[in-house]
């Protein structure tokens, strides 16, 4: 401790100069990652609605973050004037018939660049790229000015675009053909309620008697094989010569083995009194045993035999024990 | 009787409430003067560094590294799975950077100087060192207070900075026992969600706390009377009041920022 005293002041400017410069790194690292010493293009665009739109989102191309949204407004034709930039990195790419796509879903939104498919200079700072909606965007589309590709980057919007298309469709086929749809309805209606009555064997129809007669069948093979005599054992034995014996054959056997087994346990139950009276007996032996093994360590010749074992008596008292 | 009561406690509330604006308002007022006048008060600065930031950085470190390895694994395959890879970093420096990096540094130097600050001067009061200081002409808030306010103000941010440091990176190798990350792309991550805000809200908390806990502080320390019983009794109120204090500034610092930091 006298050494970190002693050294205080060098101590504390080296605590203080890591700290320092930790941050500048982390702030140099944070500013490299984040574009901050590249020169922004800045450019705007209209959208129709502000709906998803964030101060600060990225706009992308093919998955790549090619510059942010710095702000936006509302205008005096209420249309959403939105401004956003581009890092110099990509500025190239901003050419003419260029055009931007608010992508909104569900699970949020993203901005979507298109650049246009002519290699010519790059647009001017401030200058205006259509959105894929607007007018000038769709023609650009029709035209296949833009390089947009067959599937649509963002995932969600395009499955929610089918999914709105097969609704769409599915509605439009359900209005012209509401009549058939009306008379299937009703068939469908009508069979069911036969089916159910049928089920039940209330019905006049074929499914009904054919569950009626099955029920006789039925009630009559439960008749046939309780029967022992019946017609079913018979089948399955006609002669009666040969399942019958081999049953009776095993029954017979397992009959004599439960006789030996009686046999046996009366024998064990005899001869209870025998094992217990041995039982009771090898504590004393072994302690005998054990008497004898300490007179043999003890050696009799040279220590005078074996120790006499002084009774411990018992800690248990109960009140008959006591004198009165 | 009981209007009586409460005229008095309100008097005496507000008078310490004036109290305390004054002696803030004399403790800034000296600060912008201390760096002008080179005094020899700029050892005592030094020496508060060393045993608030220096002394604390142990304990710091410790506490970073175990928080920030606790988020990672309890985190990382949950909220990915769940929110995606960008929440997960989010919650990192939020939780670690933002929020209870200030906070718990502040914490821990109230619990170690707060109170020091608090018994020392204390000490100094009751052992007639005050006056002494006065009667040679020496501002005891230029020569004690200045020096704790500046020494624990900068502490807290360089042990700010420490905390996050430790629980943002010196964890991420603690979890490679138990989760396997690339370096690269953890260092990726959270560069992309870290921002200049996040890092300066961060700051403008530690600065806050400390100018907190060394006002309040020396201010209880300065409120011992005569009697050396009192000591005791003014470093639990320094303690208390800095706890609250912080927790109410971090609200209000919460509200100020949530905002920017939400963009």
């Amino acid at each position: 401790m006298r050494f970190a005293m002693k050294h205080a002041d060098k101590i504390v400017g080296l605590f203080v100069l890591v700290a320092i410069l930790g941050l500048v790194g982390v702030i140099i690292f944070l500013g490299a990652n984040q574009h901050w010493f590249t020169r922004n293009i800045p450019f705007y665009t209209v959208f129709r609605s502000a709906k998803g739109l964030v101060r600060g989102m990225p706009v992308t191309f093919k998955g790549f973050e090619i510059g942010r949204v710095r702000s936006f407004e509302l205008d005096e034709n209420n249309s959403v004037v939105v401004e956003f930039y581009i890092y110099d990195t990509y500025y190239p790419k901003v050419t003419a018939q260029s055009i931007i796509e608010l992508a909104s879903n569900p699970l949020g939104s993203s901005i979507i660049f298109y650049p246009g498919k002519e290699h010519t200079e790059p647009l001017k700072e401030h200058s205006l790229i259509p959105a894929i909606d607007s007018s000038v965007g769709k023609d650009i589309v029709r035209l296949k000015l833009a390089a947009i590709p067959a599937e649509s980057e963002d995932q969600i919007s395009a499955i929610m675009k089918n999914v709105d298309d097969i609704t769409s469709q599915l509605d439009a086929l359900v209005k012209n053909n509401a009549n058939e749809l009306d008379t299937i309805i009703k068939s469908l209606s009508r069979s069911t309620f036969a089916l159910a009555q049928a089920m039940e064997g209330k019905g006049s129809g074929p499914i009904s008697q054919t569950l009626v007669g099955l029920s006789g069948i039925v009630k009559n093979l439960n008749t046939l094989t309780t029967d022992m005599n019946g017609l079913i054992p018979k089948l399955l034995d006609p002669t009666g010569q040969e399942v019958y014996p081999a049953i009776k054959k095993i029954l017979d056997n397992i009959q004599t083995l439960s006789e030996q087994l009686r046999q046996f346990s009366e024998f064990l139950n005899g001869t209870q009194p025998q094992i217990a009276g041995i039982l009771a007996q090898i504590p004393d032996i072994l302690n005998k045993g054990r008497d004898v093994m300490e007179g043999i360590a003890n050696n009799p010749l040279l220590s005078g035999g074996i120790t006499k074992e002084r009774e411990q008596p018992s800690t248990f008292k109960s009140f008959r024990d006591e004198a009165f | 009787m009981f209007l009586d009561w409460l005229g008095s406690r309100f008097r005496k509330k507000g008078r310490d409430i004036f109290y305390a604006l004054g002696f803030t308002y004399q403790v800034f007022k000296e600060t912008a003067l201390f760096v002008k006048r080179r005094q020899v008060a700029f050892r005592v600065l030094i020496m508060q560094i060393f045993f608030t930031g220096f002394e604390a950085i142990t304990i710091v470190s410790l506490l970073a590294l175990a928080l920030g390895t606790i988020i990672i694994i309890q985190g990382y395959s949950s909220l990915t799975n769940l929110l995606g890879q960008k929440f997960f970093y989010l919650m990192l420096i939020r939780l670690i950077t933002v929020e209870l990096g200030p906070v718990l540094t502040a914490f821990i130097i109230i619990a170690r100087s707060g109170t020091a600050i608090a018994t020392e001067i204390g000490h100094m009061v009751v052992s007639h060192e005050i006056e002494a200081y006065i009667s040679v002409g020496i501002n005891p808030i230029s020569y004690l207070v200045v020096p704790r306010f500046l020494g624990v103000s900068i502490s807290l941010i360089i042990l700010t900075l420490y905390f996050s440091f430790f629980g943002l990176f010196a964890s991420f190798a603690s979890t490679q026992f138990f989760v396997t990350i690339p370096f690269t792309e953890y260092f990726q991550g959270l560069l992309s969600v870290l921002s200049l805000q996040a890092i300066i809200s961060s700051l403008l908390k530690s600065v806050i706390f400390g100018f907190i806990i060394s006002i309040v502080a020396s201010y209880h320390g300065f409120k011992v009377s005569h009697a050396p019983t009192e000591i005791p009794k003014v470093a639990i109120n320094a303690v208390v009041h800095s706890f609250a204090l912080c927790i109410v500034a971090d609200l209000v610092l919460v509200l100020l920022f949530s905002p920017i930091l939400s963009v």
